[in-house]
């Protein structure tokens, strides 16, 4: 059973043959997402796993058995392996430290998602922080001024990227909100904005009902498409093929943190170009958001020694 | 122009102007709320912790009296009109060697002082086994009884759907300009026109002191600001705070706290604001408050979700002061623990208007249908979830625009709709469009807490 039927949770659904539990729209952020990684468009792999195995529900409760599922036709408790898959969720205000008034016009970003894809206008000179693809793919779509302020850099973008596609990029902190009623301007290290929306886009995987299977971006923030569909596979082979486990530590995210030795593959979530060593064993990400080989053994630790490039 | 004649006009519907409706609905009278605010309950009373409190120091002021005896008249009216919260206990935590040789001496002074609350001495050992939670430095404590954590916005709106439905008018959204005391009678001027009444009430909270003004009174308040931190789960079963060999009259300091919802709740700090719609939240605030708390557990304490700060009208004195003057009764300097005190503080004032000449006959009154809502038996519920943080349907947005909610703001605080962990991500564009429909409007127009928060275009 999994949770969400996004991209992730639709790929995993194909690959483990499970059912999908979903509230809303099956597709996710990716279903209407035309902006590409690598040559690669999200809605093109959305279609491409698309599937009406879906229940339509909330999962409010989940243990070791199954699942609590709520919808218009009641509660009732699906037997199964549970398998989260319910994408990133943007890091609060008081995690980025910005502080000040909470005036309207400050937007998660997948509410702005959802609003902008809706017809709405979320405002005139709006402000994205938080530099990846989601940011990048919304900002795609705003006829708005645009500004990112770089929190964080992008794993699979360039700057360049942005400023070849007429988004102003400021890199620095966000410090404090200010306004009234609607938000007015914004204090940043590196100086005041006007602005009356401020996108929040710095994400981290969202786990709510805590399970040990997770998927996609609820397991580890990954901006390119076709990778989130090859770590749904890599989570399928390693249920699907049991054996012993293999638990993975490393200094840069990476999914999945427990892999099943007959698998040993890991996605490490670095930019092309990182220099890795790998149970003692040095290498260098050909590509970002490497799959890398890991080696037998209970525990194998991956270390980041820099970049090449 | 004259809009209209009342028995009684309330000024401010934060929870004391609330309470006190909702005592005077009991009685065959015409009465008129008015507020600021676009809805009722916005001032001081949106941004407190709801601990309904026990001890407050010093023991002898008329709030810490107000406070012990509004403390189990506050759950009961919490149980009659259906209001959601958790009874726990206060655990004032020693963590110094010193703290251990004073600990009994403040426990027998809290025995003494608290008359029908319990108070025990707690050693080591049990506290950590029963709050796994906490720091291995808490070395003992007192555990004191009576306390609770009360759906505040599910308060706020009961008291004033009880109001309502029992006859009170509301007038929200309409600003107090002018006071004039006449014979048998005083004139209320607003921004709308005005009013006559038999007798007005001052419970303006936080502008409670300008409406004394416009009676020819004149009061300064200290602004004292408090920030609450929200994290996304609870840590413990009881409210923890540490113990002071000094502690300041003017705040009782603060504690790691909890939501009836089971969020977890740091705060509040006190530093003083010059200005009255300063609720902001600095980097210091979160310093402090993270500083003092976090060396009394030694488990994390989840995503820090949100801050959000309220301001006390903090009187001379230090202590509620309710005085009338002519027609009007005034009741200033309602900070905390003004929520606990609030039922009794309203009997005070009832009381104070019957002296005065005010005929409090008795009338039936309807009950109040308590906000049903999925999350609070989810295994036995059924709808379309649209918040799935607080586990919000659609039926419950709907039913809060119905129960009077105008604004999104309404909408989260009667629903607690975009106010998990997400924050909004998922559910926002749900709620706007949900609400617009139920509204019978275009989701352009809707506003997020009144004029000029428009939301989207």
């Amino acid at each position: 059973m999994i949770v969400g039927a996004g991209l992730s949770g639709l790929a995993a659904a194909k690959f483990l043959r499970g059912v999908l539990v979903e509230r809303g729209e099956v597709g996710g952020f990716f279903l209407r997402d035309e902006y590409p990684v690598n040559g690669v468009r999200g809605c093109d792999l959305v279609r491409e796993f698309m599937e009406s195995n879906v229940i339509k529900g909330t999962v409010f409760e989940a243990d070791e058995g199954g699942a609590w599922v709520l919808s218009e036709e009641g509660s009732r408790y699906l037997r199964g392996t549970v398998i989260g898959a319910n994408g990133f969720r943007e890091r609060t205000l008081l995690e980025l430290g910005v502080f000040g008034s909470r005036p309207s016009g400050v937007f998660p970003l997948y509410s702005a998602w959802e609003l902008v894809n809706r017809g709405y206008r979320i405002g005139e000179r709006v402000v994205i922080y938080g530099f990846n693809h989601y940011s990048l793919s919304l900002a795609s779509k705003l006829k708005a001024e645009v500004t990112f302020i770089l929190g964080s850099g992008s794993i699979a973008h360039e700057e360049a990227e942005a400023l070849d596609r007429g988004f102003g990029v400021m890199i620095g902190a966000l410090k404090r909100i200010e306004g009234k009623g609607r938000l007015e301007a914004l204090r940043t290290s590196e100086g005041d904005l006007k602005s009356d929306a401020l996108v929040l886009a710095e994400l981290s995987p969202w786990n709510p009902l805590n399970l040990s299977y997770t998927v996609g971006n609820a397991a580890m923030i990954t901006e390119d498409p076709s990778k989130v569909v090859e770590g749904a596979k890599l989570l399928a082979s390693s249920i699907l093929s049991g054996g012993r486990r293999v638990e993975v530590i490393s200094d840069a995210p990476h999914f999945p943190r427990e892999v099943s030795e007959e698998v040993g593959r890991v996605i490490v979530g670095v930019k092309r170009g990182t220099k890795l060593r790998v149970g003692g064993v040095e290498m260098i990400a050909e590509e970002s958001y490497p799959l890398i080989e890991i080696p037998k053994g209970d525990r194998i630790r991956i270390e980041v020694m820099g970049c090449t490039e | 122009m004259m809009r209209d004649s009342y028995d009684v006009i309330v000024v401010g519907t934060g929870i004391i102007g609330l309470m006190i409706t909702y005592k005077l609905s009991h009685y065959d009278l015409r009465v008129l709320a008015i507020d600021r605010n676009p809805e009722p309950g916005w001032g001081v009373s949106r941004a407190h912790a709801a601990v309904v409190h026990v001890v407050q120091l010093p023991f002898r002021s008329l709030k810490s009296k107000l406070a012990r005896s509004g403390n189990p008249e506050l759950l009961r009216i919490c149980d009659e009109l259906g209001v959601r919260y958790r009874r726990t206990s206060t655990l004032i935590l020693a963590t110094e060697p010193h703290h251990l040789l004073v600990l009994p001496l403040i426990y027998l002074y809290l025995r003494l002082n608290l008359r029908g609350f319990s108070v025990r001495l707690r050693g080591r050992g049990p506290l950590l086994r029963e709050e796994p939670a906490l720091s291995n430095r808490v070395l003992g404590g007192i555990e004191v009884g009576g306390y609770a954590v009360v759906d505040n916005f599910d308060l706020l709106y009961a008291l004033y759907e009880f109001s309502k439905s029992n006859g009170v008018e509301f007038s929200l959204g309409e600003e107090v300009r002018g006071v004039e005391q006449l014979d048998g009678s005083v004139r209320v001027i607003t921004d709308r026109g005005a009013y006559e009444a038999s007798y007005l009430v001052n419970a303006a909270g936080l502008w409670a002191d300008e409406v004394l003004k416009l009676t020819g009174g004149n009061i300064k308040f200290e602004l004292g600001k408090g920030v609450l931190l929200v994290f996304d789960r609870a840590i413990s079963s009881r409210l923890l705070a540490p113990l002071y060999l000094k502690p300041d009259p003017k705040t009782k300091g603060g504690a790691i706290m909890f939501t009836h919802d089971n969020r977890g709740l740091w705060g509040p700090n006190l530093r003083f604001t010059e200005r009255k719609d300063d609720t902001s939240a600095d980097e210091q605030d979160l310093r402090t408050l993270t500083e003092k708390f976090s060396r009394l557990i030694k488990t994390d304490a989840g995503i820090p979700i949100k801050a959000y700060a309220g301001i006390r009208p903090i009187p001379p004195g230090d202590d509620f002061i309710i005085e009338r003057r002519g027609r009007v009764i005034h009741v200033l300097g309602t900070e905390s623990p003004g929520f606990t005190a609030s039922p009794s503080l309203a009997e005070l004032v009832l009381r104070m208007l019957g002296d005065s000449g005010l005929r409090l006959n008795e009338k039936p009154v309807s009950r109040r249908e308590p906000f049903r809502r999925a999350r609070d038996d989810p295994k036995r519920a059924r709808g379309h979830v649209i918040c799935a943080c607080n586990l919000v349907t659609e039926e419950e947005i709907r039913e809060a625009v119905r129960r009077g909610a105008k604004t999104l703001k309404g909408i989260f605080y009667r629903t607690g709709a975009c106010m998990g962990t997400c924050q909004g991500s998922r559910c926002l564009a749900d709620v706007l469009e949900v609400a617009a429909d139920e509204m019978g409007v275009d989701a352009r127009h809707l506003q997020l807490g009144g004029d000029g928060s428009w939301v989207v275009s």
